[in-house]
């Protein structure tokens, strides 16, 4: 990171193919779709370069990129709902899609989180997924790390509650979610 | 061992470290925790981003790629914003005179700038921090604000004796406005400092420079103004932090909607 922020070409490259599959894992955890994520690469890698000169020489780059790259994320989230709003209002609501291919056995993590509100599924995301610490997830998402943790004790409760749900029938997580 | 005990060990589990005999007993004996476990220990493949999209993103950055120089030390924009508000109200106080400072009691004058000072710290390192991306957090720049704001309301209610007033309002304005005639000047130089650093939030970082603009306004309020009706500082001595807090706010609001 160092040596990107002095302008040497081979780590930025080096950069670029070390972070960029936790990026796309973590935007496709967060989005459902590896195609919007590998989308979203190139976004958010703009914004990591222009903010480049913010990370500090000893600090963790993990935090500082998850932070950039949820940035992205809820901007673009926010865009996409604006303009799926009006595609709604526009046309009829009988176009609204259903969830994709679902799976009758053992739900993905990706199906098990998603019933879950927003903060708590970037949480776990970043916890399982991206592999950080708590602290580092308190970084990244600019809280403290005990409001961290208590979103991770509400997300447990909650996926115990469906997947008890789950076990004693499909009506069951329907009905949760 | 507890359903929460359990929690801490789901994800090292999940990633295939040991787990206490006392915790695997406690996961047998309870199906909510056995499901839970077995879930989260579900994997699933990573994601690959496509090699086109790789090489668009690599000659994208090394065609611009300049050297840059990193930011300064949190401590060296603490210190700048804090001098900053500082400044604003000795000028305020050159201009204006040091009537409220004389009328003031050794206690009042006491709890009012220490709380002053303090809040000014706090509010200034939030601010450096919301610069700085994955920054850590040890207070939310809502608690910030809204301590402050408790913190001196507080002692202005204490503190200070309230009074009937004929004036209230046409004097209350004037102090209104003197406060926020020094806030303004400091919100644009503190705005000019944090362009430098990357403003993941603009709300929380509006909101709090408006604070910190106020908490200026307000410095200079209570060593100029003699008037220690506490129902007039309350009003318009903090009217002016709340007045420039807001407009703070609103602006960060504007700017995060330009800004997508």
């Amino acid at each position: 990171m160092e040596r990107y922020q002095r302008g040497d070409q081979v780590a930025a490259q080096q950069l670029v193919d070390l972070l960029s599959g936790r990026l796309c894992a973590f935007f496709s955890g967060q989005m459902g779709s590896p195609a919007q994520a590998d989308d979203m690469l190139q976004e958010v890698w703009l914004r990591l370069h222009q903010a480049r000169h913010t990370y500090r020489h000893g600090e963790p780059v993990l935090p500082w990129m998850y932070a950039i790259a949820r940035r992205v994320r809820v901007d673009h989230y926010r865009r996409r709902r604006r303009i799926e709003l009006r595609e709604v209002a526009s046309e009829s609501l009988h176009n609204v899609p259903g969830r994709a291919n679902p799976v009758p056995d053992l739900p993905t993590f990706g199906e098990l989180i998603a019933p879950l509100p927003e903060s708590q599924r970037e949480v776990l995301i970043l916890l399982k997924v991206n592999g950080l610490s708590i602290d580092e997830v308190a970084r990244a998402t600019s809280s403290t790390a005990g409001s961290v943790k208590q979103k991770v004790h509400r997300a447990y409760n909650s996926l115990r509650v469906l997947l008890t749900g789950a076990a004693r029938g499909p009506s069951g997580a329907g009905e949760a979610s | 061992m507890t359903c929460r005990d359990i929690e801490r060990l789901i994800l090292p589990y999940a990633q295939g470290a040991e787990i206490p005999p006392e915790a695997a007993a406690h996961i047998t004996g309870c199906a909510k925790c056995a499901s839970l476990v077995r879930a989260m220990a579900a994997t699933e493949p990573a994601p690959i981003p496509s090699s086109e999209r790789l090489q668009q993103i690599k000659a994208g950055i090394v065609a611009g790629l300049k050297p840059v120089k990193p930011l300064a030390p949190t401590r060296v924009f603490v210190a700048a914003l804090i001098l900053i508000a500082a400044f604003a109200a000795a000028v305020g106080v050159f201009e204006l005179g040091t009537a409220g400072w004389h009328a003031l009691s050794v206690l009042q004058a006491a709890a009012v700038f220490t709380a002053l000072a303090g809040c000014a710290l706090v509010l200034a390192v939030s601010l450096a921090r919301q610069i700085v991306p994955g920054s850590r957090v040890w207070l939310p720049a809502a608690w910030s604000v809204f301590g402050f704001l408790a913190i001196m309301g507080a002692i202005f209610a204490i503190l200070y004796q309230p009074q009937r007033e004929p004036t209230f309002i046409s004097t209350g304005l004037v102090c209104l406005r003197i406060g926020l005639e020094c806030a303004l000047p400091v919100a644009l130089l503190c705005w000019l400092i944090l362009r430098r650093g990357a403003i993941l939030n603009p709300v929380a970082a509006g909101a709090l420079t408006g604070a910190l603009a106020g908490l200026s306004g307000l410095l200079l309020l209570e060593i100029f103004c003699p008037n220690l009706n506490a129902y007039h500082i309350l009003t318009w001595h903090l009217g002016a932090v709340v007045a420039s807090t807001l407009g703070g706010t609103i602006i960060g609001v504007i700017v995060e909607r330009v800004r997508k």
